[in-house]
């Protein structure tokens, strides 16, 4: 196991490193330069020039991302060519904030998803089964914004409970937290209900139930946990997903998150920091990944990963 | 089974009830302060006004750092940190300053001849990357220095800690309205230099009448009063700039009154006047323009009775009155009413469909073109897009069919400095009430050719270069006069369409608000009513 986690980071590299490199060549075919854009209507060529010039971008496109790289390995992604702050300190402060609203949301969507799916799953063609099933498919297709804007004007603009926007306490996360984790929640509680259809029709859920064991013990001991790998496999993308940020409610609750930096960077040609975004994105999806495929082995001991893995 | 299932449902309420007290908001007490908060946009930048250009970062720089001088309500300058406004040399060319004595930074140092030398040498530094060297660069010896000849700004000498000249390459009479900008906002020598790349990120220190408490530039930025401030004491004990982005979120905190004060789009003003927050809604008149921008090398534009065609193919009336319901004011001239050179006599504009045909027919189009504008896809050009398509519909009826096309901002821009941009609406603020600010900015041809128009004409150069050098005020009006004539009614190079009126909403108990010439929202003297405020 050991020998595969370690197999697993260090195909980190490599994804971080082609990461980079697609960012770098997209970024400088599409049209659009990052200084004519910062000095907008006042640019003169002269002053065009000199920037180009203190920015080192006209230096060989090589050399441009031979110096990224140099620096990416010290930890040094540069500064913006808009606020001019260092990357790494404008990636860490939005991560803080991006990490309290996804665990918030990733709470919501597991505690309720999975146990809604496997009330319905249990209520299966009765009244709550049908309710829970309406909820799933309105949370799936509702999008984000509107339900954001519905929590707002509902629980922050009329009733008063929490904060309509803004971070400024704990209670500013519940807001975008359930607009968010309502998403996944609906999905989470489809994948449950449909694994857990699955599992208790099979054989060994009727054996333990013949065998007297107590109805908890056979739902949550035998059939749960045997209809989890689809459940975690979903999780996992779904955290990554969350921690990647959500452009639209970080947008509407105006949440300083991940996700608005990184659509920002990328209309404003802001190269250093959309390298950064890009970079932190592919880390967190290849350790969401590797920490799925790691839990596998845990729930299903039949699982092992063998050497040539 | 059904045992299990109301364990179950027991199970889910709790963990649903934990995940919600986990969340449950930790609202902090209002402390009995008179803190304006103001919902602005997070403009994602520096506050250093050297090296960006927003309106909105200067909301929040002019109450931190001070320009020597400023300009009031009724566009006449200030003196803010000097004794009196100073007059040019004979020449026109010297001005002597003598800084009021004993001004504190908000770290407590005292202003000196040798900071304004600092600042306005940073400016032109080129390892400073400022982004607004052009309201300033005819001091003598900032062209040596922008192109990296020489570190000293010649033209600036220090006399004594409280006594500097600056003498320019030519008389420039606007010279001190430029410098009363937000671009030339003094700093301290010792603070700047020692913040380094964190000026305006982390640290930010000025003579203001406000300081800097908290820097969060994701979530806007805190102030107090600065207790030592040179001027009248400020009736504000601070101001919060709390950063919102969407307007629609911005409005529901402002009518939930958790913001007091904040920019209102225009194209909402007319649903809004008629709710429940109409007294509380507030406008100007920001010194600008609101253009159709032809780019006068472009394959149809290239030709002037193309443009003229345009010209008269658009009804200004209907847009201003129809378009943007009565808050906007019909454009006769580029420079709006009021501004030296605006030329009370000229006739409005007359739209005539035929005539516009007939023309194009002359130019070889007689059965009409298709000519490409292209808009930014950002929120922020929401309005500048409603414009265009009523411009578009206009001109289709003349033959002239605009195939409206959505780029990103930077795709925009540099197409926009490539030539590439056909047509299109622009909007315009000056930076300081001259029309130098305007002309030159715009049309001047060596600006032009960085915008969407390429507008080159000798003729217009040489009077905007007449212009710039003439102290006497008549002479140059007429100049201006002349000029803009010129590039709106002879060459077409600019479509001149209306003048935007802005709105705001402030919370009644928020007291004397008042707007300048620019979209720049200054508190200087702003007050909030205590009792009204607990009462709402």
């Amino acid at each position: 196991m050991i020998v595969y986690i370690l197999k697993r980071l260090l195909q980190t590299i490599f994804v971080l490193w082609g990461a980079s490199l697609v960012t770098f060549i997209l970024m400088n075919v599409l049209p659009g330069d990052p200084v004519r854009l910062m000095l907008e209507k006042r640019a003169t060529p002269q002053a065009v020039e000199r920037i180009r010039h203190e920015m080192g971008l006209d230096k060989p496109k090589i050399t441009q991302y031979l110096d990224f790289v140099k620096n990416a390995l010290k930890l040094d992604l540069g500064r913006s060519y808009f606020t001019r702050e260092p990357v790494m300190t404008a990636l860490s402060r939005r991560f803080g904030v991006t990490l309290r609203l996804a665990s918030s949301a990733y709470a919501i969507a597991l505690v309720l998803g999975i146990s809604i799916g496997v009330l319905s799953a249990l209520q299966r063609g009765r009244a709550l089964d049908s309710a829970v099933r309406g909820v799933a498919v309105l949370g799936i297709s509702a999008p984000v914004f509107w339900v954001a804007i519905i929590l707002q004007m509902v629980f922050g603009l009329r009733l008063g409970w929490f904060p309509i926007s803004g971070i400024r306490s704990a209670g500013s996360f519940v807001l975008p937290a359930a607009a968010l984790g309502l998403r996944h929640m609906a999905s989470i509680s489809r994948v449950t209900r449909t694994s857990m259809l699955e599992v208790i029709s099979q054989d060994y859920i009727r054996t333990a139930r013949a065998k007297g064991l107590a109805e908890n013990a056979v739902i949550l001991k035998h059939a749960l946990k045997n209809a989890l790998i689809p459940i975690i496999t979903l999780a996992g993308t779904e955290l990554g997903d969350l921690l990647t940020g959500s452009m639209l409610t970080e947008w509407v609750f105006a949440i300083p998150g991940i996700g608005k930096l990184m659509v920002d960077s990328i209309l404003m040609r802001d190269l250093p920091m959309l390298q950064g975004t890009v970079l932190y994105v592919a880390v967190v999806f290849v350790l969401s990944n590797l920490a799925v495929d790691i839990s596998y082995a845990f729930i299903d001991p039949r699982i092992r990963y063998a050497k040539s893995d | 089974m059904e045992k299990m299932n109301k364990n179950l449902i027991c199970r889910i309420s709790l963990a649903a009830a934990l995940c919600l007290c986990l969340s449950l908001p930790l609202f902090a007490a209002e402390a009995d302060k008179k803190i304006l908060r103001y919902g602005a946009v997070n403009q994602k930048s520096t506050l250093d006004m050297q090296l960006n250009t927003y309106s909105r970062v200067m909301d929040i720089s002019d109450a931190i750092v001070e320009p020597l001088l400023r300009i009031d309500e009724e566009n006449r300058l200030i003196p803010v940190l000097l004794d009196e406004t100073p007059k040019p040399s004979k020449d026109g060319r010297t001005y002597r300053f003598k800084l009021k004595p004993g001004i504190k930074f908000h770290d407590g140092t005292t202003l000196k001849a040798s900071d304004v030398q600092y600042t306005f040498e940073r400016m032109f530094k080129p390892s400073t990357e400022a982004v607004a060297t052009y309201i300033c660069d005819m001091i003598v010896g900032a062209q040596d220095m922008l192109e990296g000849n020489s570190e000293d700004l010649k033209g600036f000498k220090v006399i004594d800690d409280l006594t500097f000249e600056i003498t320019l390459d030519f008389p420039y009479s606007p010279f001190l309205n430029a410098i009363a900008t937000s671009y030339a906002g003094i700093y301290s020598r010792k603070a700047c230099e020692a913040a380094g790349k964190d000026w305006g990120l982390v640290t930010y220190i000025g003579t203001g009448p406000f300081k800097v408490t908290k820097m969060d530039l994701d979530n806007g930025v805190v102030t107090e009063r600065f207790e030592d401030y040179h001027g009248d004491k400020q009736p504000l004990d601070g101001i919060e700039f709390i950063f919102i982005e969407d307007p629609n979120t911005r409005r529901m905190e402002y009518e939930s009154g958790n913001i007091d004060i904040m920019t209102l789009d225009a194209m909402l003003y007319p649903e809004y006047s008629k709710s429940r927050l109409a007294p509380e809604i507030g406008s100007y008149a920001p010194i600008g323009i609101i253009f159709v921008d032809p780019n006068v090398k472009s394959e149809f534009l290239g030709d002037v009775r193309v443009r003229e065609a345009v010209s008269l193919a658009i009804d200004r009336r209907a847009l201003a009155d129809d378009l943007m319901k009565g808050t906007a004011i019909e454009a006769r001239s580029f420079l709006p009413k009021g501004m030296v050179g605006y030329d009370d006599k000229v006739a409005p504009y007359k739209r005539d469909v035929e005539r516009a045909r007939k023309l194009l027919a002359d130019a070889g189009y007689p059965n009409g073109i298709e000519v490409e504008s292209y808009i930014r896809n950002t929120a922020m050009n929401e309005m500048t897009g409603r414009i265009l398509l009523a411009v578009q519909n206009q001109l289709a009826e003349a033959g002239i069919n605009i195939r409206v096309i959505q780029v990103d901002p930077a795709t925009m821009s540099d197409m926009r400095s490539n030539g590439a941009v056909p047509f299109e609406v622009f909007d315009w603020y000056a930076d300081f009430p001259d029309p130098d600010g305007f002309l030159y900015s715009m049309l001047y041809s060596v600006n032009a050719e960085q915008l969407t128009s390429n507008y080159r004409s000798a003729e217009f150069d040489k009077l905007l270069d007449d212009a710039r050098a003439t102290a006497d005020a008549e002479k140059r009006a007429e100049l201006y006069k002349k000029a803009d004539n010129m590039a709106t009614r002879v060459d077409y190079a600019a479509i001149p369409l209306f003048h935007e009126k802005l709105y705001f909403l402030a919370k009644p108990y928020v007291k004397n608000f008042k707007m300048v010439y620019n979209d720049v929202f200054h508190f200087y003297g702003v007050d909030i009513d205590l009792a009204a405020r607990k009462k709402k």
